[in-house]
């Protein structure tokens, strides 16, 4: 790895970047693939397909 | 609720179904491996250094968002589509981040300060903290199987990639004038303008599809990424941009394979993808070979150049050396060119009876010091000669004479040292001209002296005949010395005039020389605008010397 300089400040800065972004992620993939807590505007329902 | 599905077939391998157009693919696929192409290649010429790991992680991160894309196309779950959309929203400002931090740390080779680190954190909180929530998606419409965007992906994240991409346009405009190294300024400006059109066509298709919700258009704005690698691509085979070593034959090969196997993904019939393949398949063969036999010449032509540059260092070394010997030569020369003077001066005052009689037994001892001293004069005044030729110092004064007086005169004092050798030497001219040229004197007298005395030294019968003859088409005069002496092989008359040089056979008769005689006379000659050539039908066949010098009309 080439010699950049990176302050203390700077390195607690990303890390909170990536942990709060990691956590959004998750809260995301929760909250619409697990809980599927979203609307849905039915607009088809004549030619709904369900998975049944 | 969650039984709910968009009204098309379940996609089949996450990327394929009926409703994804084939251009979709095509256009998606195409920027996906020109990407990854572009990124690789930077990150495998030096994985360690941080601007090839920030560059990959950004072709990554497009190609991500290119990937859901795709994916958004063909599913029909709305869930999945939910996630992927909000992902995309993510991803697309992070990209632009990315894209400033990798431009800033290319044009100041440092990471940028602690208050840019907060204010780009500050601008992407919200965003973060957002995205799970309705603000960012307000919900899923069923019959197109896309997401209403809420505030925060309709207006936040495009007010982000557009500041983004002006802090790039921003930082180029106050650094690249100020970069010293052409290339590098030229490495600066190609990678920024291939940035800037890349993130703006990215983004205004994103923009304008967001608001038309005519998605269709989102794909055209990706077509900036191959501009964008086109760009970085040209600027690493003409200026070795990311100190990547890379050719014209790799780039367009990989250009070809990108090209070709992306085609398998947009043909529809199973002949067309057969035919794709093969060619896919030879494309990848040639270009193998292709890049293979590239390299080596590559290879080879580092090698002949580092050869080359040994050889100058060697040359320049030598020609130092060769220097350094004849200033040696030179101050050698002129410490014994006084003593033998001294020693000549006084033995011929002890053989004119200066200092009182001498008796006949001791005369011949003195003889044999003056001539062995008025030898060693000689050799000592080819040295020197050579030491000046050499060292450039031989100073010419040019005058207009008549050469063909002069070589009279030159045969009439060496007459007597041919009849005592028992050898005849004829004089003839025949001139149109008046025989004028224009040159050194002295030095002219030097080199017919030298030369007609040579003729005479290496001939033991016969005679030496020497004759001056014009030609005035040409206008010059030249000057024959033939002999009847030793001759010479042919391999000796092209060495003849080299220094050290003398003919194979040269000590059989005369044992005396330097081997610089000649080598002296032609320098010279040149020197003058003339020239020396020697010719002989072989060993024992005799001598014919031609000086030539141009006419003074």
């Amino acid at each position: 790895m080439d010699n950049y300089m990176i302050n203390k400040r700077s390195q607690i800065l990303i890390l909170i970047f990536i942990l709060l972004t990691l956590i959004s992620i998750a809260a995301t993939y929760y909250n619409t693939l697990i809980l599927k807590n979203f609307v849905i505007i039915d607009d088809v329902s004549s030619e709904l397909i369900s998975d049944e | 609720m969650q039984n709910l599905y968009c009204p098309w077939e379940p996609a089949t391998y996450l990327f394929f179904s009926s409703n994804v157009p084939p251009l979709i693919h095509y256009s998606h696929f195409v920027v996906i491996f020109s990407a990854l192409a572009v990124g690789l290649i930077i990150f495998a010429s030096n994985p360690r250094a941080l601007l090839s790991r920030l560059f990959i992680f950004f072709s990554v991160l497009f190609c991500l968002w290119a990937l859901l894309d795709i994916l958004l196309w063909a599913t029909n779950d709305p869930a999945l589509v939910m996630f992927s959309w909000a992902m995309q929203v993510l991803i697309e400002p992070l990209t632009f981040a990315m894209a400033f931090y990798i431009f800033y740390i290319f044009l100041y080779k440092e990471i940028p300060s602690f208050k840019v680190n907060l204010l780009f954190f500050a601008a992407l909180l919200p965003l973060i903290l957002l995205l799970p929530t309705e603000l960012n998606l307000e919900a899923l419409l069923l019959s197109a199987c896309e997401s209403i965007e809420g505030p925060i992906a309709k207006y936040y994240s495009y007010t982000l990639n557009l500041a983004f991409t002006f802090a790039i346009v921003l930082v180029g405009f106050l650094r690249i004038p100020r970069l010293e190294n052409k290339d590098k300024k030229r490495t600066a400006l190609y990678f920024g303008v291939g940035l800037v059109t890349f993130l703006l066509s990215f983004t205004s298709g994103n923009i304008i599809s967001s608001f038309t919700d005519d998605w269709t258009i989102s794909q055209y704005g990706l077509f900036g990424m191959p501009v964008f690698a086109a760009l970085i691509v040209y600027s690493i085979v003409q200026f070795k941009a990311f100190n990547v070593q890379a050719t014209g034959a790799q780039v367009l090969v990989v250009t070809l394979w990108t090209l070709v196997g992306s085609l398998l993904f947009v043909v529809d019939t199973p002949k067309a993808k057969i035919v794709a393949a093969i060619t896919l398949l030879l494309t990848a063969t040639l270009g193998y070979f292709l890049v293979k036999s590239v390299k080596r010449e590559i290879k080879q032509r580092k090698e002949i150049e580092m050869l080359a540059g040994n050889l100058e260092r060697a040359n320049t070394r030598l020609k130092a050396l060769d220097k350094q010997k004849s200033e040696f030569v030179s101050i050698a020369s002129h410490q014994l060119r006084s003593p033998l003077t001294t020693i000549r001066g006084y033995a011929s005052l002890l053989l004119e009876g200066s200092y009182g009689r001498i008796s006949e037994k001791a005369k011949e001892p003195i003889r044999r010091i003056a001539s062995s001293s008025k030898l060693m004069t000689f050799a000592i005044e080819d040295y020197l000669n050579v030491s000046r030729i050499e060292s450039g110092n031989m100073k010419y004064t040019l005058t207009d004479f008549n050469l063909k007086d002069e070589v009279d005169h030159a045969c009439d004092d060496l007459r007597q040292d041919a009849i005592k050798r028992g050898l005849a030497l004829i004089f003839r001219s025949n001139l149109s001209s008046r025989g004028i040229i224009h040159a050194d004197l002295g030095k002219t007298v030097q080199i017919l002296q030298n030369l007609i005395h040579n003729s005479i030294k290496y001939t033991e019968k016969g005679s030496v005949k020497v004759y001056v003859r014009d030609d005035m088409v040409r206008k010059k005069i030249y000057v024959d010395i033939i002999d009847t002496g030793i001759g010479m092989s042919q391999e000796t008359m092209h060495t003849i005039f080299q220094k050290f040089e003398r003919a194979e056979n040269a000590n059989t008769v005369n044992v005396h020389g330097t081997g610089l005689g000649l080598f002296v006379a032609l320098k010279m000659a040149q020197a003058m605008g003339g020239d020396i050539s020697a010719h002989s039908d072989g060993d024992g066949k005799g001598s014919r010397f031609t000086i030539e010098f141009p006419l003074a009309l």
